[in-house]
């Protein structure tokens, strides 16, 4: 208490106690808030592993009513927590579900991407199940290759490496298949970067939305965006830009993602050369103005 | 404030011990005098009104801080030829190790002058003594006794050199600076022709047909059909009009029209449309499907991120925000005008085309940027 007593007429102490108060509620907040990471809970608790017996049909009925039937309805009809979604189609299921944005604990907020709750072959069948008796809509691009297979979804070592190899050989092909990757990035530049940013690092929306970064996105995630809209996104659909110019697109997006990131630790998240400018000058102008004021800041005479 | 000798700490440096890079004591100049009274004796380096001396005790505190700033400078130094020879030159050519070598010179050498800067700031603030410096301005106005014979010398070289009393000399002299005067103002011609109606008109004429922006398809695949948005509620695209390619422009118009004359064509859902649209306004649009420059009326950048739920379309620039369901009337930020319209509709054969020109000036606001064309 001494300590405190001693330096309370400090002329710095007001701003000390500014700057502690609010370091307080930052942190105090960001540990308070509803955090989207801590959403994911029990939605991993739909466990029901494909025996042998229990068709695609009844699996996918089981995680739909487990998972999705609590916000969007029995019948997919949507609740006032969340949209209704009879002609949201196959590919805006596998799209949220494998960037593991549903099942969302918080409908409040948008959801980030995190691992998927649940394996590609159970996202198939709740994809059988929805299509059986929810809706239809855009389908799944069969032709873009999707997530790298896991090791864990084989039983041996062999298969997975097969499994692999002809991931990798779609992968490939499909990358190399585009014919104008110049013609991608034009595309991308006149329909994508306004809010994903030249760089594919995504950016801010209105009401506390945002873009989200494009860096580990599958092809078959960011053709299934693009052809059913998530979100605030808008659709761009195969007869505005092809599936040849999707595929153009596509390559350009995995060449930015291959980029690499030369910002060392202050990257200021690749806003571009004009932003990051302008911070380097605000922030080190206000720091030669503060040695300048040191320098010369007026000495009380009898001290 | 009972110390005699505010700067005593020179035990060392006189006669033949002296230090280099100091005074000598040689000649009886000391730097700095002990005063009685140091508040009011003005002796010292500076003609002062006051010299302050520090306390002993903060003196060696201030020792102690700005040696251990000079330690630090000392220890950055040498980290900066560490971190030149850690990485070799074939190394940092890639920009993944480079950013880091970049990073390790520039950082230790602004911290070891920062760090030298610091310490001969502590070094005057606390060990060196403080003066307080006085020098008072000089009156500044003349005298009037200056102001009144200044005048009169100048009407008396007036009437001497003859300007009233022989006005064909002056008249001359005037008409002689004439031109000379003008020709400033003639030469502005060279900034080209008046403007005239450029900035009230693009490219879009009744019945032209659209094509996606940055697509390079070709044959009848090239134009945009209403049937490829009006079933896709939340559909955007950006367009441009279809003009034949020519030599000059392969694909049609030169980048100065297309800056201009860039739409977003965007589908709204059933019933999305807000009342407070007029009945032109909605005429101006086909099933739903409604057009609108992609240029920002605040400083023409290319506004272009639509929100398809809101159905707000932002300016990433200054965040401008346009409500598309409304007649991109502005709800947020500096821009001060609606995105202007295009009126579209369909043609025989399916295909969106345009009906006229922009409901008023695209881009930047202009004086009469809202009279229509």
């Amino acid at each position: 208490m001494k300590w405190i007593t001693a330096r309370r007429r400090h002329p710095l102490a007001g701003y000390v106690v500014v700057i502690l108060a609010l370091t307080l509620f930052g942190v105090g907040y960001a540990y308070l808030a509803p955090g989207a990471d801590r959403a994911e809970a029990q939605t991993l608790a739909a466990e029901a592993t494909a025996d042998d017996e229990q068709t695609d049909y009844a699996l996918g009925r089981d995680i739909f009513t487990q998972s999705c039937a609590s916000c969007h309805g029995d019948a997919g009809t949507g609740s006032q927590n969340a949209p209704d979604i009879t002609d949201a189609g196959a590919a805006a299921i596998d799209f949220q579900v494998s960037t593991g944005r549903m099942p969302s604990m918080n409908p409040d907020a948008q959801m980030p991407r995190k691992p998927p709750a649940f394996t590609q072959d159970e996202i198939d069948a709740l994809i059988t199940y929805y299509e059986a008796e929810i809706g239809s809509g855009p389908a799944i691009p069969e032709e873009v290759p999707g997530t790298a297979p896991e090791r864990a979804d084989f039983e041996d070592e062999e298969a997975y490496e097969a499994a692999h190899a002809e991931y990798e050989a779609s992968y490939e092909a499909y990358l190399d298949g585009a014919e104008d990757v110049e013609a991608g990035m034009k595309l991308y530049l006149t329909n994508c970067a306004h809010c994903h940013s030249w760089s594919g690092e995504g950016g801010a929306l209105t009401d506390g939305k945002w873009a989200p970064e494009l860096h580990e996105a599958s092809p078959r995630q960011l053709y299934e965006a693009m052809v059913t809209g998530p979100g605030q996104m808008p659709v761009f659909n195969d007869m505005t830009i092809t599936p040849e110019e999707k595929q153009d697109l596509i390559a350009y997006v995995k060449d930015l993602q291959a980029e690499p990131n030369a910002g060392g630790i202050f990257d200021l998240n690749r806003i571009g050369q004009v932003a990051e400018g302008f911070i380097g000058w605000t922030v080190g102008l206000s720091l030669i103005v503060a040695c300048a004021i040191w320098i010369t800041a007026k000495q009380r005479a009898h001290d | 404030m009972t110390d005699t000798n505010p700067n005593n700490d020179n035990e060392g440096i006189d006669g033949s011990g002296r230090v280099i890079g100091t005074p000598s004591s040689a000649g009886g100049d000391r730097l700095v005098a002990a005063p009685a009274d140091p508040h009011e004796e003005h002796e010292g380096a500076y003609p002062a009104a006051e010299t302050h001396g520090r306390p002993e005790e903060m003196q060696r505190r201030g020792e102690r801080l700005a040696s251990l700033w000079f330690v630090v400078a000392f220890v950055a130094g040498v980290l900066f030829f560490v971190a030149y020879f850690w990485w070799n030159s074939a190394e940092i050519a890639d920009p993944r190790i480079g950013q880091y070598s970049n990073m390790a010179l520039g950082g230790s050498l602004a911290l070891a002058l920062f760090a030298i800067g610091a310490g001969m700031t502590v070094w005057t603030r606390q060990v060196m003594p403080h003066y307080e410096v006085g020098s008072p301005y000089d009156e500044l106005p003349s005298s009037p006794e200056e102001k009144g014979s200044f005048g009169d010398f100048f009407m008396r070289s007036a009437d001497e050199s003859g300007f009233t009393k022989r006005p064909l000399l002056r008249r001359t002299l005037l008409l002689a600076m004439a031109p000379l005067g003008l020709a400033p103002i003639v030469l502005l011609r060279d900034m080209g022709p008046l403007p005239g109606d450029v900035l009230h008109s693009t490219t879009w004429r009744r019945g032209m047909r659209m094509v996606v922006e940055g697509s390079h398809r070709e044959g009848p695949s090239t134009w945009i059909r209403a049937e490829d948005l009006e079933n896709q509620p939340g559909a955007m695209i950006s367009a441009l009009p279809y003009v034949e390619p020519t030599e000059e422009h392969p694909h049609g118009l030169s980048l100065n029209d297309q800056a201009k004359a860039v739409i977003l064509l965007i589908k709204m859902p059933d019933g999305a449309f807000k009342p407070t649209m007029t009945e032109e306004q909605l005429g101006w649009t086909y099933n739903g499907i409604i057009a609108y420059s992609k240029i920002c009326t605040h400083v023409g950048c290319p506004a272009a991120l639509y929100e398809q739920g809101t159905h707000r379309i932002l300016c990433p620039c200054h965040q401008s925000t346009f409500d598309a369901a409304d007649g991109a009337k502005v709800v947020f930020g500096p821009a001060h005008r609606p995105l202007p319209q295009l009126p579209i509709s369909v043609d025989a054969e399916g295909y969106l085309v345009a009906d006229g020109d922009f409901s008023s000036a695209v881009g930047p606001t202009f004086w009469d940027a809202e009279r229509g064309a």
